[in-house]
This record gives structure tokens, C-alpha cells and sequence, in this order.
């Protein structure tokens, strides 16, 4: 008898209602999730579809979790009266049983959800099965390798879910805890620092979960399991703060020689029509200053991912921020665009009264355009070389790609002051507009199908329209290095009040 | 013959708490061995530690030749456990329970199964968390005897149920026994007594004896002696006469180390002038409750 197969059949009969219940929600997710190719309000969860949409995201990763908890929670390894521990179960077999439950009623069901989503998406199914495999093992290996340890520490449902909310909470905390003592909000201060993602944190993650597995189901010693669970979250955290160092940062954006070219050159654009402007907002003063970016070469892009800014008052104080994310794209020629520096309210007291320097540094990606297509606009659906298929959106265009985001692209396009319909005349005028491809991040990456936004600006006031058949182009870039940039602004003045944005603020006013 | 069971200096410790102490026993192949002592005498205990559930402070215990520390799977093919505290998969049904295990079991007798089903007159199709404590423990024993394990660890398995069910299960068990070594914890004094081979008393976590049931039964007697007179009891008294007491003319006592010749000898000696004696065989119960009142006695002399 193969025991993996025995324990499978035997798990699949008895959660057969909860399998049901996975594929009822995978199969309307799978309904409903077209309906947001062509809409940003969609993918962002607003409307009814959208909430739906939403729902769905959220129903899946707490389906698997449901399924992975009863799944191995059925043969619990807590406790010391179950009857199976002292029937003749390998554990190797027993652990394999389980993997294979998820992989057959979790994994494969979602990748084929996968492949009929990029099919109905325009996409081959085929060309993109090994992507999609891909991604499908990744969630597999993400989601459920943190339930099935922690199902395996603990003896019921309510149980897993206070762990995991325990451990969540404790990194949540530590995080807080540092971003406390650093002056600044956590999540600002390690949101986007280093240029890619922590892989160090999905390793131990990953790590810490198959050994927690492969130790509870060999030795069902729970308490030296559950010390392993612990070492996880501060491993992990340990891993944010290595990632958010310094010393991280120096050596992925390095400072350029000074012979170098600059990635870009930065200074202030305040001026009568652009001034500096500060706001409070959740216990926050911000202070917008006006920025103009130059001189990124020709078929070269820029991107300033990160910044920290240093405020020298006349009196020799000073203060550095932590590094902030940003992400301002940046072609030839001139951009401007407001700089947002995030201060307390007692940093902005200490600082708004006089004339100071303030110095900003600027971790930057850069990027050599690497190829380009032309291609009219669409009515519906236009398929756009090397990112996928756009259909037209009223803020400009809307694009979804394939198993990953679409690459950075630079769009241009043609506005035109006449509805598409109107037969031209001499009063028609056109306008240049261009824009740069986002992702929209869905959910936690779960889909294959993913969705860009191109919002063409250009337009001036009045109506305009973005007509099918007037050419577009789109411009690909390839990441070639990073860099560091930075600009000085000397007799720095900070507006004195600050516009409050929230209701606490103003509260706090009165008092 | 090696012994299907033994033990040395078997230890268990849960924090500060010493549960059970150096025990060291041995449970010969082929007997029907019963395990008796109070509540919280470490029975439960000395049982997952056999079964590998818990493991051994100190000293090692050998089960059908294999370290108790190293069983697991394939050995349970030959131990079959049942425990009146068991988590049975409740969501199955007998017949899916037997379906279920049976292929695990390469030895597992189908005939043997059937023969149990009807003998236990089970409700196949009923869900177990349906069925009524009798009937998951005769499910129990079902699923654990239909591959003739050549062990069977049985903790309170009588605990509970109705004098019929426990009759059946009795019968049962002892249709195996010339196969099967039975290891059992039980409080059920009276019915082990009908069919043990061999006990071991444990008491705060020592062995205080273990042997043959016949053994035992040569060793303990009540001893009734009639004086000629009121008398009170002697002041040194045999530390093997357990709990003596006088009424009137007679002193009354059990030897737990009877033997016709020397008893009598030493009765000679503290009752010189007694009128009459007499030894009267003890029951399985009698004993243990001397025991257990002696040795409680004992702890709050000390104490």
C-alpha cells in the first residue's frame, strides 16, 4: 500500500464539502475577475464588482488556509490521545499525504484558474503554463507553507488562527517598536529601501515553515517546534532591519565617481506659480517643495525609488529623515513634480522658523530604452509587443500582461479636442500625450493576469478625446544599474502653518 | 523466550513531579499482564512511554525487542493500543474506520474482522462520534485485533463500559490470548482477577510488586488469630503483616508473604497463647485495598 495515496483518498473523502466549497469560490473569482481588465476603479476594490473582486482575493488565501488546517489537523500532531499515533503511519508519508492534498486541491485547481483567466485574457495558456506553474508554486510555497506549520503546532482551527495573528502581531510590533525609536512610521521607513524584494525574508520564511513541518512530523515535540515558530517572526524581522540598513543601501545604490554623469540633475522649481506647501495629515506635517528633474540622457529613463532629506537650520541644528519611497520616473528633458517631505510636528515646530539648506539624496534605478512599437488605439483590444493587450480607459490606456508585471514603459499617444466620431475640421487641434505603465498591484500578486495603468496626461483644459486608430507608441526600458543622486536647496523657507487634513489635527487645535 | 515487554529503571519526570521511579519489570510473551494502582499512580504514564508517546526520563523500556524511543510505524503493525481516553476519528464510519485501516495492516484478517463486527455487533454504517461509549471502544478493539497484533497495550479498557460489554470485550480478549501478549492498566480489579496471568502494583509511581497472579495469590492471606483474652496488638509486628487490628479477643491481619511454615512460626512467636489461627486466600480486590491503605498510611506517617 503507498501511504501517501492511502492518507490523500482518505483526506479528499472526508473534506470533499470544503474542496466544493474552494472551487465554488474559484470558480465564480474566475467569473467575475475578467470584468476588471478594463477598469482601475475595478481593480482597486471600488464598486460593487470591484468589492466583489476584492472578496474573492481575500476568499481564496482563507479558503487554503481553511482546507490546510482541517486537512492536517485531521491527523493532529498536538496532544497525546489521537488514535493514528499509535497505528503504523510513516511520517514521511503522512507529511507527503499532506503536500500532495494541497498541491492536488489547492495548487492544481488554482493554476488551472490561472490558464483559463490568461486564455480568456487574450494570452496562451501554453506559452505561459511555466510561468503560471511558477507563480502557482510560489503561492503554494508562501500561503500555505506558514498554515501547514502552524496547523501542525496546534490542535484546532481557533488555535491556528490566534497563533497567526500572534505572530503577526509580534512582527508587526517589532517593526513598530524600531520605527518608533527611529522617529518615523514603520511602514514608511521599510516600505520600498532596498531595490528588490526581501528575499532573505521569504527564505527564512519558507525555510523556518518546512523545518517547523519536518520536525513536528518526525518528532511531534511541540514546545521545541513551537521555539522554531518564534525564532521565525524575529528571524524574519531581523531580515527587514538587514534589509533596511544602511550599509544594504550603500552597496546596491552606490555614490557615483564624482567624473560620473549624473543620473539626473534636481533642484527646486518654487517659484510665484509653485510654491513650497505643508499639511498636516495623521499627525504628520508634509511639506510639498517643487522639484525640477533634467538631464537624464537620451534613451535613458531614471527612477528615483528612495529619498532621505537633511534639514540644516541657521543655528547649526540638523536632521536626517530615514530613507522614504518614492517613485518618480524620469525621461530626457524636463519633469516637474512636488517632492513630499515627511516631518513630526515637532520636527516642523523646531524647523519652519528660519532659512535652512535642505539636502536630498535619491536612490535611483536606471534604465536604457530597449525596444519600441507603434501601435494605433484601440477600440477594444490592441495586442502591444512585449507587454500584452491594452484596451483603451478614459484617462488614457489599460494594460494587462502576463505571470508578471508589465516592464517599465513609456507611452505616448494623441489627444484630440473633437469627439472620434466628428468629421475633421479646421477647428480640430491634437495634443501630445504621454504617460508611464504602472502595475496595479492586486491582492498579494495572486494572479496571473496582471493589470497596468497608462494615464496619458498632455491634455489642457476643455474636452479631449483619445481616438482608435491615432498612433501609439511605447517605449521599453531594461534595468542597467543604480546610482545615487542629489540636490541642495539653500535658504529653504517652510510655510509657517500647515493646512490640517484630518479631524484629529484639528481637534488638537482647539485644545 | 525473550519478554514481549521489559523495563530498567524506567523514569519519568514532568517538570519537578517524578511520575514514575526506576520500575523494572518484564511481561513474558503469551501473558495476560495487568497493571493496577490508584488514580495518579503513573499507569497511564508507564503506557505511553511503552508506546512511545512520551518519552523516558531515565532508563529504557523494550517492547516485542524494540526501544520504546524508536516506536513508530512500521513497529505498530505489530502493537495494537486501545485507551479509553483514545481521540477516535470521529467524522468516520466503523465500516470507513476498518476500510481505513485495514490496508495498513499487512497482516489484517478479514475473516477475523467480520468475526469481531458480528461478536461486537457493530453498527457499520453509524458515524463514531454517533455511537455510544461501549460501542467506540468495541470499535476500538476491533480495528486494534483484526491484524492479530502480538501485543496488545490496553489502558482502562473496561473504564465505563456495562457489565455486558465489558464481557464481550473480556471474551474477546481472551480468545486471542494464547497469541497475544496483553499489557492493561485497570482499575476493574474483580474482572482482571478472572483472567490476569500476572499483575504489577504501582503505587506513586513504584512498582511496589510484580508477578504472577497465582504468586500473588499464594503470598497474601488474611490471618485471623483468637487470643485467650483480650490483648493489645504486639509492639514489633512483621513489616509483611499489613494493616493488623484487634477486636476483643481476635487480631486480624493480611501476611503479604505467606508461608504455611514460617507464618506460623513467627505467630508462634507474637501469640504464644493464641486458641485458634486461620489463613483465608485473598481476592485480587482485598489485596490491592490492603495495599493501597497500608501504603496511604504510610505516606501520612511520613508526612
Amino acid at each position: 500500500m503507498n501511504q501517501v495515496l492511502h492518507i490523500f483518498r482518505k483526506d479528499t473523502r472526508r473534506f470533499w464539502p470544503e474542496i466544493v466549497v474552494f472551487f465554488v469560490v474559484l470558480v465564480l473569482f474566475v467569473i467575475v475577475e475578467p470584468n476588471v481588465w478594463h477598469s482601475p476603479e475595478l481593480v482597486a476594490g471600488l464598486g460593487e464588482v470591484g468589492l466583489m473582486v476584492g472578496s474573492f482575493l481575500l476568499l481564496i488565501p482563507a479558503a487554503w488556509w481553511l482546507l490546510v488546517a482541517r486537512a492536517v489537523q485531521d491527523e493532529s500532531l498536538v496532544g497525546d490521545r489521537q488514535f493514528w499515533i499509535t497505528r503504523p503511519y510513516r511520517w514521511p508519508s503522512l507529511l507527503g499525504a499532506k503536500i500532495l492534498f494541497v498541491l492536488a486541491w489547492l495548487g492544481a485547481p488554482y493554476f488551472v484558474a490561472q490558464l483559463i483567466l490568461l486564455h480568456v485574457a487574450g494570452f496562451s495558456a501554453i506559452e505561459h503554463a511555466a510561468g503560471a506553474a511558477g507563480l502557482t508554486l510560489l503561492l503554494v510555497a508562501a500561503l500555505t507553507l506558514p498554515a501547514l506549520a502552524l496547523a501542525a503546532l496546534t490542535s484546532n482551527l481557533v488555535r491556528l488562527v490566534l497563533t497567526a495573528l500572534a505572530c503577526l502581531v509580534a512582527l508587526v510590533g517589532l517593526f513598530a517598536l524600531v520605527g518608533g525609536l527611529r522617529n518615523t512610521e514603520a511602514a514608511t521607513h521599510f516600505a520600498a529601501h532596498v531595490p528588490d524584494q526581501n528575499w532573505l525574508g521569504w527564505v527564512i520564511l519558507i525555510g523556518g515553515c518546512m523545518a517547523i513541518l519536518i520536525l513536528q512530523y518526525a518528532t511531534r515535540r511541540a514546545w521545541l517546534s513551537r521555539g522554531l515558530l518564534v525564532g521565525v517572526p524575529i528571524l524574519m524581522f531581523g531580515s527587514g532591519i538587514l534589509y533596511s540598513s544602511q550599509l544594504l543601501a550603500d552597496h546596491a545604490y552606490a555614490v557615483p565617481p564624482p567624473s560620473a554623469a549624473p543620473a539626473f540633475t534636481a533642484e527646486s522649481a518654487s517659484d510665484t506659480d509653485r510654491q513650497v506647501m505643508a499639511r498636516e495629515w495623521k499627525k504628520h506635517v508634509f511639506v510639498d517643495v517643487p522639484v525640477r528633474y533634467s538631464g537624464t540622457e537620451e534613451s535613458y529613463a531614471a527612477v528615483a525609488e528612495n529619498m532621505r532629506f537633511t534639514l540644516k537650520g541657521a543655528d547649526g541644528s540638523q536632521w536626517t529623515s530615514p530613507w522614504q519611497a518614492m517613485r518618480e520616473r524620469l525621461r530626457t528633458g524636463q519633469t516637474v513634480s512636488r517632492l513630499s517631505l515627511q516631518l513630526t510636528p515637532e520636527l516642523y515646530e523646531q524647523f519652519k522658523a528660519g532659512p535652512m539648506t535642505l539636502h536630498v539624496e535619491f536612490e535611483v534605478s536606471q534604465y536604457q530604452a530597449e525596444s519600441s512599437s507603434t501601435v494605433e488605439y484601440p477600440l477594444t483590444d490592441v495586442a502591444v509587443p512585449g507587454i500584452g493587450f491594452c484596451t483603451q480607459d478614459f484617462t488614457g490606456l489599460f494594460c494587462r500582461s502576463a505571470v508578471k508585471d508589465a516592464p517599465l514603459a513609456f507611452v505616448t499617444g494623441e489627444w484630440r479636442n473633437a469627439p472620434c466620431a466628428a468629421p475633421p475640421s479646421k477647428w480640430d487641434r491634437t495634443l501630445p500625450g504621454s504617460g508611464w505603465l504602472t502595475p496595479i498591484s492586486q491582492g498579494f500578486q495572486l494572479l496571473a493576469v496582471r493589470s497596468n495603468m497608462a494615464p496619458l496626461g498632455g491634455r489642457s483644459d476643455g474636452q479631449w478625446y483619445m481616438c482608435p486608430g491615432s498612433p501609439m507608441s511605447f517605449t521599453e526600458y531594461r534595468l542597467v544599474g543604480r546610482t545615487r543622486a542629489e540636490m541642495t536647496v539653500l535658504n529653504f523657507q517652510i510655510p509657517q502653518q500647515p493646512e490640517v487634513m484630518d479631524d484629529s489635527l484639528r481637534g488638537r487645535e482647539r485644545r | 523466550m525473550n519478554p514481549a515487554i521489559q523495563t530498567e529503571g524506567l523514569s519519568k519526570q514532568f517538570g519537578r513531579n517524578e511520575v514514575l521511579r526506576e520500575l523494572g519489570f518484564a511481561v513474558p510473551q503469551g501473558a495476560i499482564y495487568a497493571l493496577v494502582g490508584a488514580n495518579g499512580a503513573g499507569k497511564t504514564t508507564m503506557i505511553k512511554l511503552l508506546m512511545n508517546i512520551l518519552r523516558p526520563t531515565a532508563g529504557s523500556a523494550r517492547v516485542l525487542g524494540v526501544d520504546s524511543r524508536k516506536i513508530a510505524g512500521k513497529a505498530f503493525e505489530r502493537i495494537g493500543y486501545v485507551s479509553e481516553n483514545q481521540e477516535l476519528p470521529d467524522a468516520m464510519t466503523v465500516r470507513w474506520l476498518l476500510d481505513y485501516m485495514r490496508p495498513f495492516y499487512p497482516q489484517w484478517d478479514r475473516a477475523l474482522e467480520q468475526d469481531l463486527v458480528r461478536q461486537f455487533d457493530l453498527p457499520m454504517d453509524r458515524k463514531l462520534k454517533h455511537l455510544s461509549r461501549g460501542m467506540r471502544m468495541k470499535a476500538a478493539f476491533a480495528s486494534s485485533l483484526a491484524y492479530r497484533p502480538e501485543l496488545l497495550v490496553l489502558d482502562e479498557p473496561f473504564s465505563g463500559l456495562d457489565p455486558l460489554v465489558r464481557d464481550e470485550v473480556i471474551e474477546s480478549l481472551l480468545e486471542r490470548a494464547p497469541e497475544t501478549t496483553i499489557f492493561l492498566s485497570s482499575h476493574d480489579l474483580a474482572e482482571i482477577e478472572s483472567f490476569a496471568s500476572h499483575v504489577g502494583y504501582l503505587e506513586q509511581g513504584r512498582l511496589v510488586f510484580s508477578e504472577e497472579m497465582s504468586a500473588l495469590s499464594d503470598r497474601f492471606r488474611e490471618v485471623t488469630v483468637t487470643l485467650p483474652a483480650p490483648s493489645p496488638l504486639p509492639e514489633r509486628m512483621p513489616a509483611t503483616w499489613l494493616q493488623p487490628e484487634t477486636t476483643d479477643c481476635v487480631v486480624r491481619f493480611v501476611e503479604s508473604r505467606f508461608s504455611e511454615g514460617d507464618t506460623g512460626t513467627r505467630l508462634a512467636q507474637m501469640f504464644p497463647g493464641a486458641r485458634d489461627v486461620s489463613f483465608e486466600p485473598m481476592p485480587l480486590r482485598a489485596i490491592f485495598l490492603a495495599l493501597a491503605r497500608t501504603g496511604r498510611m504510610e505516606r501520612r506517617l511520613e508526612a
